[in-house]
């Protein structure tokens, strides 16, 4: 569970984010959806706890970010937009590389690897090296990176792009295995479809602000309507977010 | 922390070992030095001894006397024919000897008589053969100056009042330390060149490639993250250094040394005492060389940093050696002229002075803990996310 109050970062001259506040359940898939240089990246900054938000908070599980941050960080997966993979060492090393910097000894860290293999099928791939994978294959390795501590929240940006139709499929399809298992998602999104057909609960951000929040229905409903682009549209237009 | 730590230097240490461009800077690197010395002590020895027996004369018959005493010093004759310009020709030839065209007049006369010697002062084969000739020449003209004295009824001693002697106390070892200062350099640099391909990848080739931001994101300390890199690119600059070591041992008894009258043998336990006298530089090069890269946002602004960085430790040392100071006690808290000081000596086959050693070590030591702090404060800001 993933819960930001009231945030506000500046950089220089440039207000990044005023004020966003949202609320990512544990069992559910949340998407932070904005035009480019609404805020989405420096929010999702905060939350990972790579930067320290001028207000305001972000609670991961109940522990505050900004006070215990590698207590927050234990129970939080990160897929970052490249993956930030090292073309150089192989999948199995990658995964004993980040469960040790997560405090795994050698044979939970071996195990741990079992584990994510199982789940995402990447047995193949676990002792070549990553350069020359697919992008499919990269977001695999990055995906059982992050989930290789077991965390109980998961934050993506935006994970498919790059991705062809197979893999956005079976990242779309894990996903919904990580809400089932009743675990938060929050991920961060440009494409409609994708988001509508995914996600639960949706905070629209633009110019730094929350401008609505909601199921993708609901927002359509709310706007009067029936695609879920033309209420985005609508809604990151409006000048004061939700009332419109 | 510690399983981190190690974990960070694991990773970095099979990152680097599978990166072609580390192992061929830090060979690459190593070997230049020694087979430049080698080649250059060669061409040194060659050129001293090349043209010893061997002038190139113009219109000698003007000369006969001195024709005869040149073959009697043993210098072979090399005759160029009257017609030629000889300011041409001593592009071909390192020095050209030409009694002028009044020679024998001015000899009969008593008077002095001129030898015009050419030579191209731009080039060091010919200064080195014309100071000979031109030394065989003074002793002819003193063999005819004691003759007429003596015909004279004088003592050709009366026109001798004061006479020096060189006796040149320098040991041989001594000589072989100022011909090796060249080796000093090279060994010196190659703590720092060891270390620079690794430094680089592991900060802005982090950040260049994208993976920087998915390692902040770990709970790790970033004092972890860095000391864990820090420890690895040290590591590429000693074997920087034991690798330029080991080949100056195994080549340098190939150069012939003996001819320039030095004797320098190489031993194994001298060099594992020089490697201990240089080693700790490598955690100074890696800090530096750490700090710098983090501000960089790409691997070649990087390279441009380290590559004005690295003369700058050098500045101290080689202004030491271009004003010729001797040995002062302060220079050894001077990073890298304290390590230079320690290798002279050691050079030099004095054993080396612990309090020294303790100090140039403490501050190349200190200074390079200083740069990891530096660098881990700036992983711990929210500067390291610029550009990403």
């Amino acid at each position: 569970m993933i819960h930001a109050t009231g945030l506000a970062k500046r950089f220089g001259d440039v207000q990044a984010v005023s004020d966003v506040s949202f609320w990512a359940p544990d069992g559910a898939i949340t998407g932070l959806l904005g035009p480019n240089g609404a805020g989405k990246t420096t929010a999702m900054r905060c939350v990972e706890g790579l930067l320290k938000p001028d207000q305001g908070h972000v609670d991961i599980d109940g522990i505050r970010v900004g006070e215990q941050p590698m207590a927050a960080r234990q129970r939080l997966g990160v897929l970052p937009d490249q993956f930030g993979l090292y073309a150089r060492l192989t999948t199995r090393e990658h995964l004993a590389y980040f469960g040790r910097l997560h405090g795994l000894g050698r044979q939970a860290v071996a195990e741990a690897i079992d584990r994510v293999a199982g789940q995402l099928h990447i047995d193949a791939l676990l002792d070549r090296r990553v350069e020359g994978f697919s992008a499919g294959e990269r977001m695999k390795v990055g995906l059982a990176r992050a989930l290789l501590h077991n965390p109980q929240n998961l934050v993506l940006d935006e994970p498919t792009r790059g991705l062809d139709v197979m893999s956005t499929r079976g990242l779309r399809d894990h996903l919904r295995l990580l809400r089932s298992q009743g675990r938060c998602v929050v991920f961060s999104s440009h494409v409609m479809q994708e988001v509508e057909e995914l996600c639960d609960h949706l905070v629209i951000v633009g110019d730094g602000i929350v401008k609505a929040a909601g199921s993708p229905a609901e927002l359509c409903v709310r706007t009067g309507q029936s695609r879920l682009e033309d209420a985005f549209v609508r809604l990151i237009e409006a000048p004061t977010g939700v009332a419109a | 922390m510690m399983r981190q730590l190690w974990a960070v230097a694991t990773k970095e240490f099979i990152d680097a070992r599978r990166d072609p461009r580390s192992i061929m800077t830090l060979v690459g690197y190593a070997l230049m030095g020694p087979v430049m010395m080698l080649a250059a002590f060669t061409a040194l020895v060659e050129n001293e001894t090349r043209n010893e027996q061997q002038v190139t004369v113009q219109h000698i018959d003007r000369a006969p006397g001195l024709a005869q005493h040149l073959r009697e010093a043993g210098y072979r004759l090399e005759t160029l024919a009257p017609d030629i310009d000889a300011e041409q020709a001593v592009g071909d030839h390192d020095v050209i000897l030409r009694p002028v065209d009044d020679f024998r007049r001015r000899m009969r006369a008593g008077q002095p008589a001129h030898i015009e010697l050419l030579h191209d002062s731009s080039r060091t084969s010919s200064q080195s053969a014309t100071r000979r000739v031109e030394q065989t020449i003074a002793a002819w003209s003193g063999e005819l100056a004691s003759l007429r004295l003596m015909a004279l009824g004088v003592s050709p001693q009366a026109a001798q009042p004061v006479l020096t002697q060189r006796r040149d106390v320098a040991s041989r070892a001594d000589r072989a330390a100022l011909v090796l200062s060249g080796f000093q350099v090279f060994v010196l640099i190659a703590a720092f060149f060891g270390s620079m391909h690794v430094s680089i990848d592991a900060t802005a080739g982090e950040r260049e490639r994208r993976s920087l931001e998915a390692l902040l994101v770990q709970p790790v300390s970033p004092l972890a993250l860095v000391v864990g890199k820090w420890l690895v690119a040290a590591l590429f600059g000693l074997l920087g250094v034991a690798l330029t070591l080991t080949a100056m041992g195994l080549l340098l008894p190939m150069a012939p040394l003996g001819e320039l009258g030095i004797r320098y043998q190489p031993t194994p336990m001298s060099m594992l005492t020089m490697f201990a006298l240089i080693a700790p530089l490598s955690l100074l090069a890696a800090g530096l060389q750490m700090l710098a890269s983090s501000y960089a946002k790409s691997f070649k602004e990087a390279q441009t940093y380290l590559s004005l960085l690295m003369f700058v430790p050098m500045v101290p040392a080689m202004a030491v050696s271009f004003l010729q100071l001797d040995a002062e006690p302060w220079m050894f808290a001077v990073p890298v002229l304290g390590q230079q000081q320690l290798l002279g000596d050691a050079l030099r086959e004095l054993s080396p002075d612990p309090l020294s050693w303790a100090v140039a070590t403490a501050t190349v030591v200190g200074l390079g803990l200083v740069c990891v702090i530096a660098t881990a404060r700036m992983y711990a800001s929210e500067r390291m996310l610029r550009g990403l």
